[in-house]
């Protein structure tokens, strides 16, 4: 590419940093003001580069939330400029930098959404626990797991479809609490960007969507503290530099107290020793060798620990489990534009159930754990191409679901062996801009997962030593999308993506849960395989004061997986040995409007939708919807900040109904009545709805003080509906007088919830 | 085991979330007009004192919200050709209905069907082979024919070999022992080179025998080992009251009705029971599944044996 540059042209590069903390700043705006479409953005490490025919510009920094910067340059040979952007928001700036302002329009990406992290802390949050993945459920397209639950399905795929990472590693189970918290503390995130429409070659192995967190790296330009006390949990973040400039750490930690505080009543009791807690650490670390040396080391290790004991009857239970990740990453800068990071990640979960009662000891444990490498450049020849290539190398080891017991001195248990794969895979990109009008982004991706020994076949019976393949799947996944100018204010965007996935979870439940276990693709499981056709008007109106879109999505799913018919969770099968395959379907349109900037700001968010399966082995083939399945889904958010002390949010949602599966009859076994089901999943329960509001109020401070602190409060379900969580049917039966009462009930869990959570800051 | 210690978890936690806040109602679902369903249950016996072979012939009805005596009673379905093949011998079961019966017999009969002749209000009917041409036995297989109100139903089930148990014993209560309690212990030796199933029954004083609320397994964790295990009596569920649950009292008479029974006959009872537990939040629904081509039901073929004993006093 470069060969084909003229001589004059010359690269600005460099990193746009916040300017009171000097954590680096993802996706922010670098363009010529003269020329907009002259323009890049800063990649996940906050650096940009920006060739352009040697002359003078005026370029502007922008950023949501931060003012905007304008930087004169007298571009004639390679310059590097770093940039330090200020947090707050001037309306009249607004009109001084014209159209490029919002992305929306004038990117080439379909369906990707950035959430800052400040913008969701100002949002209600049941027991005042901010969860960026509840968040996530607000925008079109993305579909709760159900009540209260961080798990959420995007645009009709399953759970195990959507690639979640935290500083590029996966995290395999986003919950705590059976998934009512999600495992990420809003305070040690900068970033969250969501992708739901086309998803960019450098992503790969889920075919639903990525949700990219990055943690924060630290303030290095002085120590700050903050934290909070709330409902659930007690916060505490410190950060800051360890060399100013050079280098800075952040430490973050969450725990739950609940139970701890009750510690004093159960100890007295026949329960002595009853726990249920959960906790988190982030940790970060960088350091600045050089502007052209980068090395950041990040952390996670969250746990759930529950612990019941009856001592009166001598019956023990734990069940312990979370996540651990940690990466470690090398960025360079080979010129001013070609940037490399290489990363090292390794990422576990595991979970662990064990009891006994007398002379009975039972344990039950499961998860996955990959040594990960990733290589990946961003190369910037001029301003019109932006290539991007790596590889990657994951290998995975899975734990199935193995039970080992004991009933005096005889063992017994499962005769599972873990099961391991290697899925490699190598891509590139390039986002090309032809002219004014057109963008285009064109990417290849191939992926290849073998699963690997030691194994032995349930197929033949052959053996398989260490790293040796026993099935090897392999595919390329190309992605186009298209942007075309219409004026500059609106645009119309086309994307096509094709996915693979070689990993799978399938939960047997309406929401998935923490024994829910990750397999791999094996000579039994093929890898699952989707393409997403998806087609968008975006129009800003008022100057970007506000942004509108209509996507549309068709999207073709094989090889999912399912539990048979009749399945029983025995615990002493493998589960792949009651999977059924089929097809899958989902299709729907997107309405969004927002509103980023001003006192009141927010989003209203509709999509009507559709997702269905179908499996030749459950009920021949016939197309149902899944649990996920929402006709409709409505999303209103709002922020108004009144004053400097107080400022108000509010959240209404609606979505019809969860499908499930009706009771057609019931049936005389013995003197049971047993119920029989109709057709899965063909009835609705009735439509979900809630409204959550919360106010902060920032008391007022002296100018010198260094310690604020605030106070928010905020209401869960505010005219208390009774939202069907889940229903069951009851019936009692007695032959004996000869009668039969049978009975359907539905459960809500979360009736008005109020919340008061206090935080603070110290820098 | 395994399930009865997950759903344990999950009901604890589920507590710790939703204590003090959850509210539940009653609801009227909707439900499907589908046609009746044919319904099967119906048992062969070899070993210890078999029962004779015998199908109780129903049909499914609409899932509402009472159903009284005639609704039940009207749900045996009569005047079937109800046949049972093994052997190239082929039996046909006459039907019999317990008011046609005289008080002894009747009282009899129904001890054997399972239900308590005193306070029995309906009239049950059952196709049963009472000339004793069916014979249980192991190994063998069984192939049922039912033709009733114009539909043909189709089963084929077998009666395992007999895997009986070692031994069983009385302990002391786990932890501080109760002294008016004690649990049961037996040993079973499985077999190593096949899969088995087992159900168990137990019958107290007078009672019937009855399965409790999780009474088969199959030895997939204990295959080809001998084990020592719980039988938990069936008087309550974990639920109602977990620190006596499965605990027998001392002084009482006990009977062990032990069987070995087939992969589709275990498949019936296992979902059979996990339905039972299901349709919360934590777990999907089980369809109950059937060996039954065109109805529902089961067609099962027990090896039996019965183990007595008094629970001794302490």
């Amino acid at each position: 590419m470069a060969a084909i540059l003229p001589a004059q042209n010359a690269t600005i590069s460099g990193y746009v940093k916040d300017a009171n903390s000097g954590e680096t700043l993802i996706g922010a705006n670098v363009y010529n003001q003269a020329d907009p479409g002259q323009g890049t953005s800063t990649n996940a490490y906050g650096f940009y580069s920006l060739t352009l025919p040697a002359g003078d510009y005026t370029l502007v920094f922008s950023y949501l939330g931060y003012r905007d910067q304008q930087t004169s340059i007298h571009l004639q040979a390679n310059q590097s400029v770093n940039i330090n952007l200020n947090e707050g928001v001037s309306m009249e700036e607004v009109v001084v930098v014209a159209e490029q302002r919002d992305r929306n329009v004038t990117s080439t990406e379909l369906g990707k959404i950035d959430l800052p992290i400040e913008n969701i802390k100002l949002l209600p949050a049941v027991f005042g626990e901010v969860d960026i993945l509840k968040t996530l459920q607000l925008l079109p397209g993305v579909m709760s797991s159900g009540e209260g639950s961080s798990g959420f399905y995007v645009r009709g795929g399953g759970a195990d479809q959507n690639l979640i990472l935290l500083d590029e590693a996966p995290v395999y189970n986003t919950g705590h609490l059976l998934g009512f918290f999600s495992v990420f503390n809003a305070d040690a995130i900068k970033n969250t960007t969501l992708i739901k429409g086309d998803m960019p070659a450098q992503y790969g192995g889920r075919l639903s969507s990525v949700v990219d967190v990055q943690m924060k790296e630290g303030n290095n330009q002085k120590y700050a503290v903050d934290g909070g006390i709330g409902l659930i949990a007690s916060r505490l973040t410190i950060q800051g530099p360890v060399v100013k400039e050079k280098s800075s750490f952040m430490v973050s930690a969450r725990r739950t107290y609940a139970l701890d505080l009750a510690q004093p009543l159960i100890r007295k009791s026949n329960f002595a020793g009853t726990n249920y807690y959960f906790y988190d650490l982030n940790t970060k670390l960088n350091y600045q060798f050089s502007q052209k040396d980068r090395l950041y080391l990040s952390g996670y290790f969250g746990r759930d620990v529950f612990a019941f004991n009856s001592n009166q009857s001598d019956f023990n239970l734990r069940m312990p489990y979370g996540n651990a990740t940690a990466t470690l990453r090398w960025n360079h800068l080979f010129n001013d534009r070609l940037f490399m990071n290489t990363s090292v990640i390794y990422n576990d979960y595991d979970f662990s159930f064990s009891g006994g009662q007398d002379l009975f000891q039972f344990k039950l444990f499961s998860g996955v754990r990959d040594w990960n490498t990733k290589l990946d450049f961003d190369y910037y020849p001029n301003y019109r191409h932006a290539i991007r290539f790596g590889i990657n190398a994951i290998h995975h080891r899975f734990v199935p679901n193995v039970v080992q017991g004991s009933s005096g001195d005889v063992t017994f248990g499962s005769d599972f062996t873990d099961k391991y794969g290697v899925e490699t895979a190598a891509y590139i990109q390039d986002e090309i801009k032809l002219g004014s009008k057109f963008n285009v982004q064109l990417g290849m991706r191939y992926s290849r997962f073998s699963q690997v020994g030691p194994y032995t076949s349930k197929l033949n019976g052959s053996e398989y030593g260490a790293w040796s393949p026993v099935t090897t799947y392999d595919g390329l996944e190309p992605r186009a999308a298209l942007r075309w100018q219409l004026r500059p204010s609106a645009s119309l965007k086309a994307a096509v993506t094709f996915t693979n996935q070689y990993i799978h979870l399938v939960s047997n439940s309406a929401s998935t849960l923490p024994t829910d276990v990750w397999v791999p693709s094996t000579e039994v499981v093929k890898p699952q395989q989707g393409i997403q056709y998806a087609l968008g008007v975006f129009k800003n109106w008022k100057d970007n004061l506000l942004e509108t879109s209509v996507e549309v999505y068709f999207r073709d799913l094989a090889n999912q997986i399912d539990y048979r018919d009749s399945y029983v969770n025995n615990l002493s099968n493998d589960v792949e040995d009651d999977f059924v395959f089929g097809v899958g379907r989902a299709y729907g349109a997107e309405f969004f409007l927002r509103k980023s900037k001003g006192d009141l700001n927010g989003w209203i968010g509709y999509t009507i939708s559709r997702s269905e399966r179908s499996f030749s082995a459950i009920e021949e083939g016939r197309w149902y919807p899944t649990t996920f399945d929402r006709t409709h889904d409505v999303s209103v958010v709002a922020n108004y900040r009144l004053n400097d002390r107080w400022s108000f949010g509010g959240v209404v949602v609606y979505g019809t109904g969860r499908a499930y599966t009706p009771v057609n009859g019931v049936y005389l076994i013995g003197q049971d009545l047993v119920t029989e089901y109709g057709p899965r999943n063909s009835s609705r329960l009735e439509p979900y709805h809630r409204l959550d509001i919360s106010a902060t109020y920032v008391p007022a401070k002296s100018a010198q003080k260094r310690f604020q602190g605030s106070w928010t409060f905020s209401v869960y379900n505010v005219y208390n509906h009774r939202n069907p969580y889940f229903t069951y049917t009851d019936i009692d039966t007695n032959l004996a007088t000869g009668e039969a009462q049978a009975k359907a009930y539905k459960v809500s869990i979360f009736p008005v919830i109020p919340s008061v959570t206090w935080n603070f800051k110290w820098k | 085991m395994a399930r009865r210690s997950n759903k344990w978890i999950i009901w604890l936690i589920g507590l710790v979330v939703i204590s003090g806040m959850g509210c539940e109602e009653e609801y009227i679902p909707d439900t499907i007009d589908s046609p009746a369903k044919l319904v099967v249950e119906g048992y062969v016996e070899a070993g210890d004192q078999p029962m004779p072979a015998y199908v109780i012939l129903t049909r499914s009805r609409s899932f509402f919200q009472k159903l009284n005596p005639g609704d039940l009673e009207g749900s045996y379905v009569h005047n079937a050709l109800v046949q049972v093949s093994y052997d190239g011998i082929t039996a046909t079961l006459p039907e019999i209905c317990l008011n046609e019966l005289d008080t002894t017999l009747r009282e009899v009969v129904a001890r054997e069907f399972g239900f308590d002749p005193d306070s029995l209000q309906i009239n049950i009917c059952v196709y049963v082979d009472l000339s004793g041409q069916v014979v249980g036995q192991f190994g063998k297989q069984y192939q049922l024919h039912v033709e009733a109100e114009g539909e043909v139903l189709e089963a084929t089930t077998t009666i395992p070999e007999l895997v009986p148990l070692d031994s069983f014993r009385f302990e002391p209560t786990p932890g501080t022992p109760i002294d008016s309690l004690a649990q049961l212990i037996a040993t079973v030796s499985d077999p190593a080179d096949e899969t088995n199933y087992y159900r168990q029954f137990i019958r107290i004083n007078d009672g019937i025998y009855d399965p409790g609320f999780a009474s088969v397994s199959d030895d997939a964790l204990f295959n080809g080992k001998s084990l020592d295990f719980r039988i938990n009596s069936p008087e309550d569920t974990p639920d109602d009251n977990p620190e006596v649950f499965g605990l027998f009292h001392r002084g009482d008479t006990i009977s062990i009705k032990w069987t070995n029974i087939d992969a589709e006959h275990f498949k019936f009872w296992n979902t059979f029971e996990s339905s039972r537990n299901s349709g919360g939040p934590f777990s999907s629904y089980v369809r109950v599944s059937t060996n039954i081509q065109g109805g529902l039901g089961v067609w099962g073929g027990y090896a039996v044996a019965y183990y007595d004993a008094i629970v001794p006093e302490k």
